[in-house]
């Protein structure tokens, strides 16, 4: 895809070089603002032109869309600020720490990548021995588990690596409470101590964390590759981009990576990940880093090749005005797959037919 | 127009907004040729900032009874609806897209007229006949600016026109259509979530103006009830903004600019309620009111 | 002796007319009316902390209807009233 960057959909093209919007026509600008409201990147994207000196430069219609889409950021920005305020003294009480995860951590940490970040709900995680007690506390604090039927309450209680959703009775908001990155069930199983052991203060208090720099990449990648919902998937590639340009800087900063993925057996969904990011965004990534990330990291041909046909479609689905049979089936099976990845088989079937009927009944 | 429509799609220049779209239902286009005849409906000469489709839904809902979904980005946010529906449909459809995606505003649910550079916003309580009374006052010469939100720009407080159609409800689609001989109605739809509803042509000169912002002068709740005198109580200006903020759809976006927009409309406007069972002598109440020249 | 002081967690903006204030939290997005008696209260506080027996006895000489039980009582509501949404916070009062 190396001629990607002039025939690349006009997303593409500005998220690898903001200044190449300046020769935008009429109809770039309108397939950007398309494809970044669908993918959720639209105040990303606005972030991204701020920080790019092009506030002066923008269409005059294309301003108000920006302006529009980051007020909702900022939005967001404050609820995750004020959620985290509550939980902290909803679980300070039991003295029980938690890491804020994915778009919240690079809020909570003032990353590059929380500037223009959308929420849909805050992801949290506790220690497995805590989760009990955290449960107990988060609902005498008014979050209460939504309405699930008891298939879904088993379902996310014992193969999953979360407590079934519980959303706040007064403010509505809805949080996630991990344990680990990855269900139990899964196959690859990173030693969830190792990245407690590294996490880090959000800001100064330390019962509010965030991963530590790699792991914050590493977590990302996992989520991209593992989470069955690849309408977000241009997203989070957004989201590594942002963390590998603010962290890579550092000196030894690739080296502790590399060795970082293969110590937590994470090489694999860290290839593609750096493989997209390359690929999609021009990440700069240098190529010893994804020489030995393949090295342990690439699967075997067969598997590779298929993955490699279905990333791209299901990935760029957000980028189509109309989805085609070809992505929607792309976005299906990668949906199959992320639970694949996470449950054993005679779990999977019955799991899926379930929720393919359950989604055509709504 | 109908094959346009269902092809590349019609792109209607609304206010400061250019939205394209594309539908192939037929009541869809009988209602713009009928109620959108005086915008302009060419391809758009500047950038399109919202695609909207109106179509029928998945095969098996199809075959189950005719329906017709709302479609934006590639996104469906609202149940399907029977296509008789299809018109009213995109006119709440892009209620909804406006009211999400465009937070350059502080966004009130209200009617809004002008005369004489002096807007008054009627912010609409359930029951409140605000859309009945925004028709008739621009019957009577008041420039529409919007029959369902307030557009309060962040930057300067001024209103922004968005002049649509405008929505009437059960028996009000009666009064106006007996109202003046000038008004267009167009097709009635029996039994919607909002009763039989039916929309009202914008006057021509409403749409000339609708890139000319104005500045309110009045904030009047209006409450309608069969048969009562007409009566206008001041209100207080802190009472005023909480109604306003209850009444704003996307209040919870905009943050402390929000309040200091709502706020600053408040401080720039009389504020009163009113309650009223003849609309002939409402309107004449809030004429003088918006015109007195004690507020500025 | 206890001390009034405006919340050291909150940050927010008020609007004060004649039938009473609005006030619009920025952390939580909240927005209350409030009195203008709280209103009062809250502008007194903006210039400094303060105890109970110092606010009691500069409310009672802005009055010159009002007993002393009626102002403590009074006085009492507002503080309950603020405290309940957070605004302000009790803490020792410094000498």
């Amino acid at each position: 895809m190396g001629s990607m960057a002039e025939s690349a959909p006009p997303l593409i093209r500005f998220l690898r070089e903001p200044q190449s919007s300046v020769r935008f026509q009429r109809s770039d600008w309108e397939d950007l603002l398309r494809s970044a409201r669908r993918g959720q990147l639209l105040a990303r994207v606005a972030r991204v032109a701020a920080m790019a000196g092009l506030t002066g430069k923008l269409p005059d219609k294309v301003n108000p869309h920006f302006q529009s889409a980051l007020q909702i950021a900022q939005s967001h920005a404050r609820s995750v600020a004020w959620e985290t305020r509550q939980l902290r003294d909803a679980l300070a009480g039991v003295e029980i720490p938690f890491v804020l995860l994915k778009g919240a951590a690079y809020i909570a940490a003032n990353l590059e990548a929380g500037h223009g970040r959308l929420m849909s709900d805050i992801d949290i995680m506790v220690q497995r021995s805590a989760l009990e007690p955290a449960e107990k506390s988060l609902i005498e604090h008014g979050w209460f588990p939504t309405k699930l039927d008891a298939y879904d309450q088993r379902y996310y209680r014992t193969w999953m690596h979360e407590l079934p959703p519980l959303q706040h009775l007064e403010r509505g908001t809805s949080l996630d409470v991990h344990h680990t990155i990855l269900p139990p069930t899964a196959s690859l199983k990173p030693d969830m101590e190792k990245l407690w052991q590294a996490s880090l203060p959000a800001a100064g208090d330390p019962l509010v964390r965030v991963f530590a720099p790699v792991d914050m990449i590493l977590h990302s990648a996992v989520h991209l590759f593992h989470d069955g919902d690849m309408r977000h998937g241009l997203r989070d590639l957004v989201d590594i981009d942002a963390l590998i340009k603010q962290f890579s800087g550092t000196v030894g900063f690739w080296e502790t990576f590399v060795q970082r993925a293969i110590e937590m057996d994470l090489t694999r969904p860290c290839h593609y990940a750096l493989k997209y990011c390359r690929l999609w965004l021009a990440t700069p990534i240098p190529d010893r880093v994804t020489a030995a990330v393949r090295q342990s990291g690439a699967p075997a041909a067969f598997a590779g090749g298929i993955m490699d046909r279905l990333l791209p479609a299901s990935l760029g689905a957000v980028l189509e005005p109309d989805p085609g049979p070809r992505a929607r089936l792309a976005d299906f099976l990668m949906y199959v797959r992320s639970h694949y990845l996470r449950m054993p088989m005679h779990l999977l079937i019955p799991h899926l037919l379930r929720k393919r009927f359950a989604r055509d009944e709504r | 127009m109908a094959r346009r429509l269902a092809r590349r799609g019609v792109d209607l220049s609304v206010g400061s907004f250019t939205i394209r779209l594309r539908s192939n239902i037929p009541c869809v286009a009988r209602g713009l040729e009928l109620l959108y005849a005086d915008y302009a409906l060419g391809p758009a000469q500047e950038l399109v900032d919202f695609e909207i489709r109106i179509h029928p839904p998945g095969v098996l809902r199809r075959w189950l009874r005719p329906q017709v979904t709302f479609s934006f980005e590639g996104h469906a946010p609202f149940k399907p609806l029977p296509r008789a529906q299809a018109f009213a449909l995109f006119e709440w459809g892009l209620n909804w897209v406006i009211a999400n995606n465009a937070h350059q505003y502080a966004i009130v649910h209200a009617a809004t007229v002008e005369k004489s550079g002096r807007a008054v916003i009627l912010p609409g309580m359930p029951g409140s006949g605000k859309s009945t009374l925004c028709a008739a006052m621009v019957c009577r010469g008041w420039r529409l600016l919007s029959d369902e939100m307030a557009l309060i720009s962040l930057q300067d407080g001024m209103l922004w026109p968005f002049p649509r159609p405008i929505g009437l409800k059960n028996a009000s689609i009666d009064i106006l259509r007996n109202y003046a001989e000038t008004v267009v109605i167009g097709e009635t739809v029996a039994d919607t979530a909002k009763g039989t509803v039916a929309h009202m042509r914008p006057p021509r000169t409403s749409i000339d103006a609708a890139r000319t912002p104005a500045c309110a002068r009045l904030l009047a709740f209006p409450t309608y009830k069969s048969g009562a005198p007409v009566e206008a109580l001041p209100l207080g200006k802190a009472q005023a903004l909480m109604r306003l903020v209850q009444n704003c759809f996307n209040y919870s976006v905009l943050g402390a600019a929000g309040f200091a927009a709502l706020a600053d409309t408040v401080d720039r406007c009389e504020c009163l309620s009113i309650e009223y069972g003849n609309m002939a002598r409402a309107i004449e109440i809030l004429e003088r009111r918006a015109m007195n020249g004690e507020h500025g | 002796m206890p001390s009034l002081a405006l919340s050291s967690r909150l940050r927010f903006l008020k609007r004060t007319w004649d039938d009473g204030c609005v006030v619009y939290v920025v952390d939580s997005g909240e927005t209350h009316l409030l009195s203008s008696a709280c209103a009062l209260l809250l502008e007194r506080l903006e210039s400094g902390s303060a105890s109970l027996r110092v606010l009691s006895d500069e409310f009672l000489s802005l009055s010159d209807d009002l007993t002393q039980e009626e102002l403590s009582g009074l006085l009492e509501d507002i503080i309950r009233s603020l405290r309940k949404i957070g605004l302000i916070e009790t803490g020792e009062n410094q000498p």
